[in-house]
């Protein structure tokens, strides 16, 4: 699993995913969650190029979405492909991480 | 026949294969999966299914499954608890077996756990078995073969 961090102009910080976010994925990447979620304010993790979701990586994001919120900041997730986006409604994650289309809605979130 | 054979032998609706119940273990199942997935052209919402199904049966049994686990998946269980992986195909869909000699331990009637609370609330365990009885069409656990034994199936 690869993980691209790239701060833009407007103070969002995206967050590219690609491959699987299984157990293997999710281990490689926690440390890297961990840093955006003590550094970072307002973050979107961008989905589209996840191509699998275990409940590990559930965790992963679901722990760092709360080390957000409890300094003020938020998550959200952009375009999560079907089956992805399958796992984490099944889940309940959409209830507590808002689920976005584009950049756009993911700045509306934050300006709220 | 002999090993490479039974794990793949052409033109059966059966294969077997044994693995370590590792994070390692974990991969290369996935991966056995995804290869006879392809040979057979399975759909791919099916294939999904049983991926997240066989993620979260070896994922518990990595981190849970030992005599001495340390609960955590860096090291899993001391040691590795032993795994096999038994997929059939038939015209109604796909039936995956996966045993394993680690702690008893029925998934079939364990908790389940979606998230409904406030986000500071959230404690995310139990939503593996909660995406196993979500995505199989039916789960059963008995005491046999390895010592575990839990068959989930996707019809078609």
């Amino acid at each position: 699993m690869n993980v691209d961090i790239v701060d833009l102009d407007n103070g969002i910080t995206n967050v590219l995913l690609s491959g699987r976010m299984d157990v293997q994925g999710a281990l490689a990447v926690d440390r890297n969650f961990s840093a955006i979620a003590d550094a970072k304010k307002k973050v979107v993790i961008d989905l589209s190029q996840v191509t699998f979701l275990a409940s590990l990586g559930i965790r992963t994001l679901i722990m760092s979405c709360k080390t957000l919120a409890s300094k003020g900041g938020n998550m959200v997730l952009l375009n999560p492909q079907p089956n992805v986006e399958k796992v984490l409604r099944t889940s309940g994650v959409d209830t507590v991480i808002q689920i976005v289309r584009d950049m756009n809605a993911a700045a509306a979130i934050f300006s709220k | 026949m002999n090993a490479a054979q039974k794990e793949h032998a052409p033109q059966s609706n059966t294969w077997r294969k044994a693995f370590a119940g590792t994070v390692a273990g974990i991969s290369a199942a996935a991966q056995w999966v995804d290869t006879i997935a392809a040979d057979r052209q399975l759909p791919e919402q099916l294939v999904f299914a049983l991926q997240v199904c066989l993620e979260e049966l070896l994922s518990n049994i990595v981190r849970h499954g030992g005599s001495e686990s340390s609960g955590g998946l860096s090291r899993g269980a001391i040691p590795p608890v032993n795994v096999e992986i038994t997929i059939s195909l038939s015209n109604q869909g796909i039936s995956m077996a996966v045993e394993d000699d680690g702690k008893p331990f029925d998934i079939a009637s364990a908790p389940a756990h979606r998230i409904d609370q406030p986000l500071n609330a959230v404690e995310p365990g139990g939503l593996g078995i909660q995406l196993i009885r979500n995505f199989a069409s039916t789960i059963a656990y008995e005491r046999a073969g390895l010592g575990n034994r839990v068959v989930v199936e996707f019809l078609l």
